[in-house]
């Protein structure tokens, strides 16, 4: 009961802290920022110094006072070495890639410190769950990785980040919560299926096609190479030649499109089908062949390379959500 | 935070810290303790250096309910603080043996805070409170210690993070010290320290205060915030004693003595006031200087002016009082009180009691004259000194006329019972007498060998006066403190070898400091309003709540600058410095330089805004992609790049936009 009420009204501090603050890909720790209270252990410890306080009393020793007087300075002490150790570190983002459901998210951060100030044993968490990580910022910089798992498609928003240390005593626990501009795609899972002869690109296509086109004097032109293109497709021979990549463009025998299409899967459930899709997308894409995308009202014009599988992975993810912005 | 290993320098500290703490308890515990955490000790020292492992649990278990009933064997069921140290003791030693995670750390090193206090219990000396100190900075780093990641090994670091926390802790220590209330104790406790105290003891009989003289233990010490009254009237007095058995003289019936009233004293001379630190004595009474007007309260005085306490003194204790040295005391007896002051046995020691009555006679009577002569005759014919022989029965009689030879006490003893003979009431007193005055903290320091004992004689008319019959036989013993006149008197008094005079210097000065420590740490309290009146120019609520928080907020602040103070990183190259401080010259919109460039990238860029400088900049964009990857750089192109650099900085004006 008592441990609920605390965790509701933790929750309810976090909203507030993370309310007051503008999601920014870089937050610096400052003391609007940093909270810091005793820990279980900081209790126990002004316990032991409420009994040797009692001792001093009953004996009427000074020497006891002096002690408990001591290990109490020591304590608040603590409070500002603890702040120290969160104080003036800035968080920044340098990466949220992408994911299937079901896997986990990594979140990629870096710290930096403006000074020569050690940092040790912060603990970095994401709201939304997720394994905490512990790091020692003992150089300029440092870069972290934060997983939060993603049980479903479409965007995924860790949440904000906690950055708390009970460095170097133990006593007290100085926390911040920082709101981080992060999100990332989950895309679908993808289930593996073999591709329907609907969709198998015709025999003589795709990969095996193109060594034997090789021999075919049905061949374009040349088109500059761009990042992406298969190396098959490099003309060796001019790039030999010192003229640069150039691949080889067979305009003659152009493939009929694959098409994949989500009204085609018949009536299975819409997670399903898009699971099967964004298999075949991976399919497709890895033995680079042309395709497009129909989702409902949403048509990806047939193309290949990475990016065209960036977009055909998005739209997937996204496709009938709200937040698809 | 359970759940996290802790490093192996952690475990270090850790024993180092137990070991520490338990070893001023080693000389009182029961055997068996040191014995356990010892062997625990080395048990975790074998753990950790990966010889053995961690103990089954049949075995830890076996462990606890052997040490609980050796407890219980050694201590039988007595609640004292002895008690509760061991079973803390035996806990650590134990839970040594089962350290894993933090968690089982922190109880550890609490409890070692805690066993570290309770050390002074049991010796509050200067020397336990460093050492204490030392503790207090080990187990610091311990807790530092377990914070760290369970990899890291650095032991200096820990170091200075204990000092650093403790620096600060000091002067907030002695500002809550000073001003800290001492309260009353919830409930009485004592600590039983079990040793035979010497000191005076409620009796008198020959040779009870020469054997004193062989004692250098300290007494008490006390200062005078006025005068400081000379030698000769120095006389403290603990008790009276008016009741002799034959060969022995005690304090009378408590029927008696209850029935006693009590005595008038009318002053002579200004009262004196002075403080007492007196030493534990084990014994219910105390020393006042003769004679007491006023002793502060929760001290009684008996009727006839001696200071009593309700329980034996276990404790070093403090208090203030004063005296006036001319007085005129109880001018009148009653009846029954006359017949106490002149109670002697109804027989024995003869030869004196004619002596009593020979004097009496050829004195017309008259009790000073009596005095006066009988002084005059231990002046011309008796010795004074430690070693005076066995006396037999009638201890005065052989005293008087066949030895005629003693210390102190024979002659109080046998002036009392001659007088008492002679029909004037008398009484014993004893006390100390003399003192040794420490000039570097200003204050008499009385020890054992001071001990003394003296007559208080009534006179008709005067009251009770003083006699000390010493004085007329060894009268530089009163003038002198016994210290001196012992070391003077070295081949009469065998007491050791002669002091010489530095090795005296040196021992005054280490007292004196002991004495300040005395005073000012393990006895504050009772002086603590009239100081801090003194320092704060008032004991008002405001005043010490001031004079609490400007010092602490003082303290604070500076920990605060100090930890958030900016320390920029050194760059130790001249030349990267340099090359930061150009970058940081010009941060104009355009020019500042982007993450993604590199040095020459970025100067190439920029060059075109200063035509002037423009050459230079390009050269020195060349120069840093040579000297960064091509083959054969050397240190001339650095020297170069350097000078670029400086001239660029003296001719580039500061911050200007182009």
């Amino acid at each position: 009961m008592v441990s609920e009420w605390r965790h509701a009204l933790r929750a309810r501090m976090r909203r507030w802290v993370l309310s007051r603050q503008r999601p920014a890909r870089s937050h610096r720790l400052t003391q609007n920022r940093i909270f810091i209270l005793p820990t279980r252990a900081g209790s126990a410890f002004l316990l032991v110094l409420l009994l040797m306080l009692v001792m001093a009393i009953n004996y009427e020793n000074n020497l006891i006072y002096a002690l408990t007087f001591l290990l109490l300075g020591i304590f608040m002490v603590a409070i500002f070495h603890t702040y120290s150790n969160l104080a003036g570190i800035e968080v920044r983002v340098l990466d949220a890639a992408p994911c299937f459901a079901t896997e986990s998210a990594g979140f990629e951060l870096e710290l930096c410190r403006h000074s020569t100030r050690r940092f040790e044993q912060l603990t970095f968490t994401l709201e939304r769950q997720g394994e905490p990580c512990v790091v020692d910022l003992l150089q300029p910089r440092q870069a972290l990785r934060l997983y939060c798992p993603a049980p479903r498609r479409g965007w995924l928003n860790p949440g904000g980040v906690k950055v708390e240390t009970t460095y170097p005593l133990g006593l007290f626990r100085a926390w911040a919560w920082l709101n981080l501009d992060m999100k990332t795609l989950v895309y679908p899972l993808p289930l593996e299926a073999p591709l329907p002869a609907s969709l198998q690109p015709a025999a003589g296509h795709g990969r095996d096609a193109i060594t034997q086109r090789n021999g075919d004097d049905d061949f374009a032109g040349l088109e500059r190479f761009q990042p992406g293109m298969s190396p098959r497709q490099v003309d060796w021979k001019s790039y030999a030649r010192g003229r640069g990549l150039h691949a080889k463009h067979f305009a003659g025998h152009q493939d009929p499109d694959l098409w994949l299409d989500l009204d085609a899967l018949g009536s299975e459930a819409l997670e399903k089908r898009l699971s099967r899709l964004t298999a075949w997308v991976l399919e497709l894409s890895a033995r680079d062949v042309r395709f497009g995308l129909r989702l409902g009202q949403f048509v990806l014009t047939p193309a290949r390379g990475e990016g065209h599988r960036v977009r055909a992975l998005s739209a997937l993810a996204l496709y009938g959500l709200e937040d698809a912005s | 935070m359970k759940g996290q290993q802790i490093s192996r320098t952690a475990v270090v500290w850790q024993l180092l810290a137990v070991a520490l703490v338990v070893l001023p308890h080693l000389q009182w515990l029961p055997l068996w303790v040191p014995v356990l955490v010892v062997a625990s000790l080395g048990a975790r020292l074998m753990i950790h250096r990966g010889r053995w492992s961690f103990p089954h649990w049949s075995v830890k278990t076996a462990l606890v309910v052997a040490s609980s009933g050796g407890l219980i064997l050694s201590f039988n069921h007595q609640a004292g603080p002895e008690t509760m140290v061991a079973l803390l003791v035996v806990a650590l030693a134990l839970k040594l043996l089962e350290i894993y995670h933090r968690r089982d750390a922190l109880i550890v090193l609490f409890v070692t805070l805690f066993v570290a206090a309770t050390a002074f219990l049991f010796n509050e000396s200067v020397w336990m409170a460093g050492y204490i100190l030392l503790v207090v900075i080990l187990t610091l780093a311990a807790l530092n210690s377990i914070q760290q990641a369970s990899d890291a090994n650095r032991y200096r670091d820990n170091l200075k993070t204990a000092l650093h926390m403790l620096l600060p802790a000091i002067p907030f220590m002695l500002v809550l010290f000073f001003l800290f209330p001492r309260l009353e104790p919830f409930w009485s406790v004592t600590i039983d320290t079990a040793t035979a105290k010497t000191g005076l003891s409620d009796e008198l009989s020959p040779g009870d205060i020469s054997e004193l003289s062989q004692s250098s233990e300290l007494a008490f010490r006390a200062t005078f915030s006025g005068e400081v009254p000379p030698p000769d009237q120095r006389y403290w007095r603990a008790l009276v004693l008016s009741h002799f058995d034959g060969r022995r003289w005690s304090r009378p019936e408590p029927a008696v003595r209850h029935s006693l009233r009590a005595e008038k004293l009318t002053p002579l001379s200004p009262e004196q006031p002075y403080d007492v630190i007196m030493e534990a004595s084990g014994r219910p009474w105390l020393v006042a200087l003769d004679q007491p007007v006023a002793v502060e309260p929760g001290l009684r005085m008996s009727a006839v002016r001696t200071l009593h306490l309700d329980a034996p003194l276990e404790r070093r204790r403090q208090y203030q009082a004063s005296a006036v040295t001319r007085y005129r005391l109880q001018p009148l007896l009653t009846s029954a009180e006359r017949q106490h002051y002149l109670q002697l046995p109804a027989s024995g020691n003869p030869q004196s009691r004619a002596l009593a009555q020979r004097l009496l006679a050829a004195n017309n009577g008259d009790p000073q004259a009596v005095i006066r002569q009988l002084l005059a005759q231990f002046n011309r014919e008796f010795i004074y000194t430690l070693a005076p022989g066995r006396l037999g029965s009638d201890s005065v009689d052989r005293f008087l006329f066949d030895s005629q030879q003693g210390y102190c006490e024979h002659f109080t003893s046998a002036t009392a019972f001659v007088l008492r003979s002679a029909d004037i009431p008398a009484r014993v007193v004893t006390g100390y007498q003399g003192g040794e005055w420490n000039p570097y903290e200003r204050y008499l320091q009385v020890r054992q060998y001071d001990a003394h004992a003296w007559v208080e004689v009534w006179l008709d008319g005067e009251g009770w006066q003083r006699l000390d019959p010493t004085s007329a036989v060894a009268p530089e013993r009163i003038r002198t403190s016994a210290g001196e006149f012992f070391n003077a008197n070295n081949e009469r008094f065998s007491r050791g070898g002669l002091e010489l005079e530095w090795l005296r210097d040196m021992r005054q000065r280490y007292d004196a400091f002991n004495y300040a420590w005395q005073r000012w740490v393990l006895n504050y309290q009772g002086q603590q309003s009239d100081l801090l009146k003194d320092w704060l120019g008032g004991s008002e609520q405001w005043r010490l709540i001031l004079a609490w928080l400007l010092p602490t907020a003082a303290v604070f602040g500076g920990v605060a600058w100090w930890q958030l103070r900016p320390r920029r990183v050194r760059i130790k190259d001249p030349l990267e410095r340099a090359l930061l401080r150009l970058q940081q010259r010009l941060t104009g919109e355009n020019c500042r330089r982007q993450p993604a460039e590199s040095l020459s990238m970025w100067l190439q860029r920029i060059a075109g805004y200063w035509p002037e400088q423009q050459s230079q900049m390009l050269r020195l964009a060349w120069l840093d992609d040579q000297q960064r990857y091509a083959a054969g750089a050397d240190q001339t192109m650095r020297t170069e790049m350097l000078q670029l650099c400086r001239q660029l900085l003296r001719e580039l004006p500061g911050r200007r936009i182009p």
